[in-house]
């Protein structure tokens, strides 16, 4: 069984009267890319702050690699790299020295760390350009680049690719899958681009008003938004005979309440119901389904409210 | 704790205007002293020992130097399980440090360029006077660490810089003699009065590097005043810092 990396339990956070976040349970096995699915305001930028200690839980528990005090938390939080919305850093200092300046912080060893990250992400040749010139792409360059001097075990990126240029969002990409696959390392995501997460997450949470609605895995994700003919029918053992004995349909499942989904035959689904009526099923209904990530996570939280 | 003062020290000194304000000090306390000394070492070094009120209003900007744009970039630290005490008193230690450094050059400087161009007047006034120099900066350096640490904590928990600074100089400057002035008649007119003498070292601290002109400046009471008060804003500047600091969300 994988290690459990980050785990919380009935995460809490009230400012006055506004609960942020709803007793949030989540669990992060290691080398998982978690996204965390959400639209603005729905929470997912104050459960990052309260992992990373930025912002302090009315209520609930954090467990980060197995410890939960404040002090062994401090310890783990060591571990992780950190990217929270728009990257911060001493606007008069240039790349190098801002990342040389956290090198000396953290009592890093070595000149060369500071170099690798640069390099890492392509802001080597930014010499003496203040941070304060950046481009918004550049600080986030810069913010990925500090979240990974560190060679972190556990990620945590709040809307890392906002500013990114296309190339650099598949430079982005390619440096987490990377991460993932060598180092093993777990990554939590938030973004509102959710074609870009439906890239890297191998499980997703999904949260709205501060509440987690569903946490589902990737491939769970999948065979849920598969395209498929859903058949409402009177006898599904009836049904499914027809269908495998007249059509050699294999890849279908049975749902409660005579409900068959079929994920073979999508194109021909009038052979489909003329097979069911002559082998004597009576439909009560033919409905083509199939969705994204976008559509799933509108359909959960009330697509009407989005217009 | 030793990384962090290193690092904010590495990083305060590759401020350019770490050096102007430097820059700009000397050349105004060179001008003092050559305006101030008569054109002898020995009343230069009486000159320099009037000049340690400067301390209180330099304070806001050398936590300036260490404190700016650190609320932002606070979330860096905290993610990186940096505790919040540990930031706290590392910027506050990086602060006192250089506040030391900067006033060991510009007394140090004055005197030095005084020594060398300057002649030296009566021996036993110039060392008097440098005796004197000592003694008013031991009992400035526990008031110039009370009043950093009071805008250490107002430049970490309040955003706007100019609100704070502004703040600072309105508090110290105008609204601290008025309440002065109103307890100076509380208390009858009777300025002797100990009660008195308290509330205007606590309340304008910087009386005290300018009341006892010239005498009471070499005196154990006088040393006594000075870091009791200058430990007393120090720790409540630094008490209040932490506990805001402490329960303060990062939005």
């Amino acid at each position: 069984m994988s290690e459990i990396v980050l785990a919380l339990r009935g995460l809490t956070k009230r400012y006055g009267n506004h609960l942020a976040v709803d007793h949030v349970d989540l669990s992060l096995e290691q080398g998982q890319i978690y996204g965390l699915v959400g639209r603005n305001g729905a929470g997912k930028t104050t459960i990052i702050r309260m992992i990373t200690a930025q912002t302090i839980p009315t209520d609930g528990e954090i467990e980060l690699f197995g410890a939960t005090g404040e002090r062994e938390l401090g310890q783990m939080r060591q571990r992780t790299g950190v990217m929270v919305e728009t990257p911060s850093f001493y606007p008069y200092l240039t790349a190098r020295e801002n990342l040389e300046y956290y090198r000396l912080q953290r009592g890093i060893p070595g000149r060369h760390v500071t170099e690798e990250a640069l390099e890492d992400v392509g802001l080597a040749g930014t010499g003496k350009k203040k941070f304060k010139n950046f481009s918004l792409g550049m600080k986030q360059r810069l913010g990925l680049a500090l979240a990974l001097m560190n060679r972190p075990d556990l990620l945590l990126l709040d809307e890392p690719i906002n500013g990114l240029d296309p190339e650099g969002i598949v430079e982005f990409r390619n440096i987490l899958l990377d991460l993932c696959r060598q180092r093993q390392t777990t990554i939590l995501i938030s973004s509102h681009i959710l074609s870009e997460l439906s890239n890297l997450a191998t499980c997703y949470g999904f949260i709205d008003n501060g509440l987690m609605l569903e946490q589902i895995t990737a491939k769970a994700l999948e065979t849920k938004c598969r395209a498929c003919i859903e058949l409402h029918v009177d006898d599904a053992a009836k049904a499914s005979l027809v269908l495998e004995r007249d059509l050699e349909v294999r890849d279908y499942e049975v749902l409660p309440g005579n409900v068959i989904r079929l994920y073979d035959c999508l194109d021909r689904p009038e052979q489909v119901t003329r097979a069911l009526v002559e082998g004597g099923v009576s439909l009560g209904g033919v409905e083509g389904r199939g969705a994204n990530l976008e559509d799933y996570f509108l359909s959960m939280i009330g697509g009407a409210r989005h217009g | 704790m030793l990384n962090y003062i290193k690092a904010e020290l590495w990083k305060v000194f590759r401020r350019k205007s770490c050096y102007v304000l430097a820059a700009l000090l000397l050349f105004c306390a060179h001008l003092y002293g050559w305006l101030f000394s008569g054109g002898y070492f020995a009343d230069l070094a009486a000159g320099v020992s009037l000049t340690m009120v400067t301390g209180m209003p330099l304070a806001p900007l050398l936590a300036h130097l260490v404190d700016a744009g650190s609320r932002d970039t606070l979330k860096n630290e905290l993610s990186f399980g940096l505790s919040r005490g540990r930031i706290y008193w590392g910027k506050l230690a990086a602060g006192l440090l250089l506040g030391l450094l900067l006033a060991l050059i510009l007394v140090g400087g004055v005197l030095a360029t005084g020594r060398l161009l300057l002649p030296r007047g009566d021996p036993d006034a110039a060392w008097s006077n440098l005796y004197r120099v000592g003694v008013c900066l031991l009992g400035a350096v526990p008031l110039w660490c009370g009043m950093f640490a009071l805008c250490h904590t107002l430049a970490l928990l309040v955003r706007s810089t100019a609100v704070w600074m502004a703040g600072y100089y309105v508090a110290f400057f105008i609204g601290q003699p008025i309440l002065t002035v109103l307890a100076a008649g509380f208390f009858g007119g009777n300025m002797a009065a100990w009660p008195f003498r308290l509330l205007q070292a606590v309340l304008i601290p910087c009386t005290l590097l300018i009341s006892g002109l010239p005498s009471g400046w070499i005196s154990g009471e006088y040393l006594l005043w000075c870091w009791g008060v200058g430990l007393g804003w120090l720790a409540v500047g630094a008490g209040a810092g932490l506990l805001f600091f402490r329960r303060m969300d990062l939005r």
